[in-house]
């Protein structure tokens, strides 16, 4: 007798729970920086994910749940991303979208690998995704790949052999200095000709760029953060650098772009995952109408990405269920058709796996190459 | 009498608050903690003193690195770290008071300043040893055999306890010997030398024992966060500490702990509005300075005082 | 090379130099050791940036605008700020000119948000050849300015009767008082005199380092260094210290290391402190009791 009270009270509960559930919204969290020198940026993160999710619930949410959404500030360091961390991770998350710097990224690993939620994350750095943590997706080409796209297209292409190294000196820069002097040594069998760095609150590099100038470059890798590659690029003009730069991604952000003339950029080529404003996809430009329209600015590659990865947990929820373990092994085998290339994990958890040179003409890139890297 | 009935108060609802609040309201109170005992510190130079330090910061960073890559990079236990922190922010504090307090007040200002700044560009840049502007992260959490002070909750015992520690040591050092010396150097700093103070020795004493503190919770906020970071130790958390201490009152023992409270909990609770914030912060210190350089405690009535 | 870095170097000294005169001359009239000095040249600089852009001046013509904006946001710190703390001890000088730039800081941030704004050189990018090495004209024109401006401001307070009285109540305010000078209106002056230092040196370096509002703090620190260097409270030894520092960090950065530089320009600092400090010029005689 009791066991069927027992029994009975279990169903009941079940159903109620789950029907608790299927009512229940999908939380998600955001934490991007929204203040401070990286707010812009972290404005196009939140802006890209906002309209995915707002499309997404226009159509009814995902498996009839509406997607809820607690956004925090990551700020500008480290710290105050992990106290960001902190706060959402209370609200239980069904998972949580990080930010595009890799300083953040790599502090809030260890917290999220312990909560076990999904994590995705836009950071180029390479390191965030060898950390070993299940739970994390780069929505975002990994400098690995950034590096050897660079570097085929100044060899192959330029058809340079000197090459010099300007990186900022953070995990960033470091990891991607590293990364192509290992490149070139093993498939190239080159080395770089000068090797300089610069912290990220310098302004002032004329230093090493005599030095650069002093070693003969023919082209110059500049790798810096968008807070920071402005002053770098400005003085290349001024100290009259006659070789070749390739930019880092950072340089594209429309913040570091206002800090520039057009006599500063001019010739200058810049590597990046995609533009959506120039690519000629009409997909693209129908999803840069539709951002346009929402927010009455030009999109950027970080407002793509953070809305595919928004897309993608949708698709893998909708399958699989929202479930933290279910979303992870799912995305880690969901292969999504995204507007820049397919959306697909490797086996570190790196989704994107195309990248683009562009090359500036006055302040305006124009696409040159878009090279594929096999995902491992 | 009365006074004993405050404290118990206090005393009862600190030690349950854990059972009353939880997860990230505890997380600041820990922080507040950590920070009290550098504030309860840095008042034994200050407030008592009567000397300015702007670099405070660094002693919190070199006691937070020494902790974590004794614990991360050689295994040892937060036991055994602990002291090497004290140790060495100490020994730090030591060799750059013994030519700076020599000299006038401002320049010790400049030489802290200074200090300050160096150790943050070392701690960004030193790449190889403190792995730079990303951190060091795993910091393990303290454990005491099977015991591991993991959860918020756990820690605020831990934390509580050192604070208690580290207010007894101000107390009995502001009413030793020493803290009387301490306290005419900074009255008329002259006059002592006249009357036969060693006022160098006592301002070295003091300067090192507040690194020691700031060291040790440098140590405790590394094992408490699990990761450390430079930017965390900035000249803005050196001129926070300085504040904690005028705020709540230099040259009282419990000043320094309401200033810490106070300066960690409001910018915790007004994050929305940070430059909104950080604004009437400044307009505060500024009237602080102006109206109220005792602090808080100066609006108590000298009898009442301690 | 070396000449072009050397210049590189003097230049950016001069910014320095700026940054330490308009501290030094508010130091001797009130005692206060500004810690919001970097603060009011990023001020400076906002509002160099205003009026280009708010009001629709062009370079020069913005420059004369800030500075008479500033002129009223000066007087305006110095009576709700500065005057109160004139006399007070150290740790409240200190702590009270530390909460004036948190203030001003965040008042910028607040107006103008987080993210730098470029201001194009007066000078532009241009080069001339000399010596086989070429030197920007805006580091010259820098180095012009700058001296110009020590210039002007010694013949101000030596030859002018307002700049004689300010100079006279700087030495000493007992004795100005007694000889009838208005000795606040003159600490008045004095401060407002500093911010139009300020606003100029935050003209000059704004192409350099770009405007934003953490820019105050570096401008402040290399400034403090230059002082110490050159003698506390010396107005010459701010612009030998200014150029000085200049140099060792442009010196440094290349034949040592670029990211330690910071961390040698403090130690000379320190050293500097601790072995001489009362630097080239020696301190001010009279101590403040």
């Amino acid at each position: 007798m009791s066991s069927i009270l027992v029994r009975f009270s279990a169903a009941l509960a079940t159903a109620l729970w789950l029907g608790s559930a299927w009512a229940q919204p999908i939380k998600l969290a955001f934490v991007m920086p929204l203040n401070g020198p990286f707010a812009v940026i972290g404005t196009s993160q939140l802006q890209g994910a906002t309209m995915a999710v707002e499309e997404l619930n226009a159509k009814g949410g995902v498996k009839g749940r509406k997607l809820e959404v607690t956004t925090e500030d990551s700020g500008a360091s480290p710290t105050t991303a992990m106290t960001a961390l902190r706060r959402v991770l209370g609200s239980e998350p069904a998972a949580v979208f990080g930010p595009f710097l890799g300083t953040q990224v790599l502090a809030m690993s260890p917290e999220i690998q312990r909560a076990g939620v999904p994590f995705l994350v836009i950071p180029g750095t390479l390191k965030v995704t060898q950390l070993g943590n299940p739970w994390l997706y780069r929505f975002q080409v990994t400098d690995m790949v950034s590096r050897k796209v660079t570097t085929k297209y100044t060899i192959d292409r330029l058809q340079k052999k000197k090459i010099a190294l300007l990186h900022v000196n953070d995990e960033y820069g470091i990891g991607g200095r590293d990364a192509t002097i290992e490149l070139l040594k093993k498939d190239y069998g080159l080395t770089p000709v000068a090797v300089e760095a610069y912290g990220s609150s310098d302004r002032d590099v004329s230093a090493q760029i005599a030095k650069i100038k002093s070693s003969g470059a023919e082209v110059l890798h500049v790798q810096g953060n968008s807070g920071d590659i402005a002053s770098v690029i400005k003085q290349l003009r001024q100290l009259k650098f006659e070789g070749s730069v390739i930019a880092s991604v950072g340089l594209i952000a429309p913040a570091t772009m206002a800090l520039l003339e057009p006599g500063d950029t001019d010739g200058i080529y810049v590597e990046s995952a995609g533009m959506p404003a120039i690519d000629p996809d009409p997909r693209v430009k129908e999803w840069v109408k539709a951002y346009e329209a929402r927010w009455k600015r030009t999109p950027d590659i970080f407002a793509l990405q953070n809305y595919e990865s928004v897309k993608v947990l949708a698709t893998v929820i909708e399958a699989k269920g929202s479930e933290p373990e279910a979303i992870r092994k799912a995305l880690k085998e969901q292969r999504y058709a995204g507007l820049m290339g397919d959306v697909v994990s490797d086996q570190e958890g790196n989704m994107y796996h195309t990248s683009r040179i562009f090359r500036f003409e006055g302040k305006t890139p124009k696409l040159m190459e878009a090279i594929a890297v096999a995902p491992k | 009498m009365k006074a004993r009935y405050a404290w118990a108060a206090i005393g009862v609802i600190a030690v349950s608050l854990p059972l009353l609040t939880s997860g990230y309201v505890l997380y600041v109170c820990n922080l507040a903690m950590i920070f009290a005992v550098i504030a309860v510190g840095l008042n034994l130079l200050v407030g008592y003193g009567g000397q300015v330090s702007v670099g405070h910061a660094a002693f919190f960073g070199i006691g937070a690195y020494t902790s974590a890559l004794l614990c991360v990079d050689r295994g040892w236990s937060f036991w055994a770290a602990l002291p090497a922190a004290a140790l060495v922010s100490g020994l730090a504090g030591f060799l750059l008071g013994l030519p700076a307090l020599r000299l006038r007040g401002h320049y010790l200002i400049l030489v802290t300043l200074g200090f300050g700044e160096i150790v943050r560009v070392i701690l960004q840049n030193w790449q190889a040893f403190t792995k730079g502007p990303t951190g060091i992260g795993g910091i393990p959490p303290v454990s005491l055999g099977n015991f591991a002070f993991v959860s918020e909750g756990r820690f605020f015992y831990l934390a509580l306890a050192f604070l208690v520690v580290a207010i007894a040591v101000a107390h009995r050092i502001a009413h030793s010997r020493s803290g009387r010396e301490l306290m005419s150097v900074r009255d008329n700093e002259v006059a002592a030398e006249l009357v036969g103070v060693d006022t160098t020795r006592v301002k070295l004493f003091a300067f090192t024992l507040s690194a020691v503190f700031a060291g040790v919770a440098g140590s405790l906020y590394a094992h408490m966060s699990g990761f450390i970071s430079p930017d965390m130790f900035t000249f803005e958390v050196s001129v926070a500490a300085l504040v904690m201490v005028m705020l709540g009152g230099p040259g009282t023992v419990f000043g320094p702990v309401a200033g810490a409270l106070v300066l960690t909990a409001l910018p915790e609770m007004l994050r929305e509005f940070k430059e909104l914030y950080l604004f009437f912060y400044g307009i505060g210190i500024l009237l602080l300075a102006v109206f109220l350089p005792r602090g808080l405690a100066g609006l108590i009535p000298r009898g009442a005082r301690r | 090379m070396t000449l072009q870095l050397l210049l590189n170097g003097v230049a950016m000294g001069c910014i320095y130099a700026l940054v330490a005169l308009g501290f030094v001359i508010l130091y001797n009239a009130t005692g206060i050791i500004n810690f919001a000095q970097g603060e009011i040249v990023a001020t400076g600089a906002y509002l160099c940036l205003f009026a280009m852009s708010g009001l629709g001046f062009s370079l020069l013509p913005a420059l004369g605008a800030a500075i008479l904006m500033m002129l009223v946001v000066a007087a305006g710190l110095f009576v709700l700020a500065y005057y109160p703390l004139r006399d007070r001890s150290v740790l409240v000088g200190v702590v009270g000119t530390i909460g004036v730039g948190i203030a001003l800081k965040n008042l910028l941030h607040l107006v103008a948000g987080p993210l730098p704004h470029p201001l194009p050189s007066l000078f532009g990018t241009g080069q001339v050849d000399f010596a086989g090495a070429a030197m920007s004209v805006q580091s010259l024109g820098i180095i012009g300015i700058t001296l110009l401006m020590f210039a002007l401001y010694f013949v101000y307070t030596h030859f002018t009767s307002v700049g004689i009285r300010m100079r006279a109540a700087a030495q000493d305010r007992e004795m100005a008082r007694m000889v009838g000078i208005p000795v606040s209106r003159t600490m008045c002056l004095t401060f407002v005199a500093s911010g139009l230092i300020a606003t100029l040196a935050g003209f000059l370096a704004a192409p350099v380092v770009f405007i934003s509002p953490d820019m105050g703090l570096p401008l402040m620190l290399k400034g403090f260094i230059a002082i110490v260097i050159g003698g506390f409270g010396s107005i010459p030894g701010a612009i030998v210290g200014g150029i000085f520092v200049g140099v060792l960090d442009s010196v440094v950065a290349t034949y040592l290391s670029s990211a330690y530089r910071d961390v040698f320009t403090f130690l000379v600092l320190i050293s500097v402190i601790v072995l001489r400090p009362t630097g080239f010029f020696g301190e001010r005689v009279g101590q403040r009791i």
